[in-house]
């Protein structure tokens, strides 16, 4: 299988909140650090923090493009965060309920040994559709 | 421009070296006509933007990116710059925050290139990953 081919399973199993397979594609090592800079060390790290991001909002993740040279995946993917409850406390910044988020960011996976050992995410575009003006 | 393979790490590191040599002629040689460029301090269209732009730019600052991550094809590139920022004169309305003569600015930035089929630029997107160095 190509490394595009297993990203792709890698963002379906994301979507799918499916956190015993997530895992199998970390290395015990894992470090990510996401588009607002916060670094998650550790696959526990990381499901942890996911699943609270996602007792609050739902998220789905689609792949624009991926490429790899067997070291290194690139990614451009397209996340639409939607607030399920207020959030007051939520990573990329307060949402109500109802509120959505566009996000729209570059990444770098390293593969080592078939799983990844980190990602690096920074984000290009950042857009908030809020329900309350989406009422008007 | 250079025998490199389109899409390659080498061929890369020429547009990277006319960059840095401040050579308009050589980087901009790998632009389409209607390339977009949406930067950290600018949105602009045309390798004629681009160079009024960096000409504004190279006369305020010494500019120096070094390539760390590539991961390049025929039709995309996606890199890992570590861009260095020396300010030659105060720039007051710099689009990340206000910068004297004599500042650096240190900066990681994730950089997507989209190529046609001639292996031009036809659009190229900066995100900034982490700055290193503010002052």
């Amino acid at each position: 299988m190509s490394e595009e081919a297993r990203f792709a399973e890698y963002i379906d199993t994301f979507n799918n909140r499916n956190y015993e397979k997530l895992v199998t594609y970390y290395s015990p090592e894992i470090r990510l650090v996401n588009g607002t800079g916060r670094e998650l060390a550790g696959r526990d790290a990381i499901v942890d923090f996911y699943k609270k991001v996602n007792a609050f909002a739902s998220r789905k993740i689609a792949i624009c493009s991926s490429m790899s040279d067997g070291e290194t995946l690139a990614a451009e993917l397209k996340s639409t965060f939607t607030a399920m409850a207020n959030a007051p406390d939520f990573p990329s910044g307060p949402m109500a309920k109802g509120d959505r988020l566009y996000i729209n960011s570059f990444v770098f996976y390293e593969i080592a040994g078939g799983v990844y050992v980190k990602i690096r995410a920074a984000i290009f575009e950042r857009r908030w559709m809020r329900a309350a003006d989406e009422e008007q | 421009m250079t025998k490199a393979e389109i899409g390659s790490r080498e061929w890369f590191e020429v547009y990277l070296d006319a960059f840095n040599n401040n050579d308009f002629d050589g980087f901009s040689a790998f632009y389409a006509p209607d390339v977009e460029f949406y930067g950290q301090a600018a949105n602009l269209k045309g390798p004629a933007q681009v160079i009024e732009f960096y000409t504004m730019v190279m006369d305020r600052i010494d500019e120096h990116v070094a390539l760390k991550t590539f991961v390049g094809s025929k039709t995309n590139i996606a890199i890992e710059l570590v861009t260095t920022l020396k300010f030659k004169k105060d720039w007051p309305d710099f689009a990340p925050g206000p910068m004297k003569a004599g500042d650096h600015r240190e900066a990681v930035n994730f950089v997507f290139y989209d190529l046609n089929e001639k292996g031009l630029f036809t659009r190229i997107r900066s995100a900034r990953y982490a700055v290193i160095r503010e002052r």
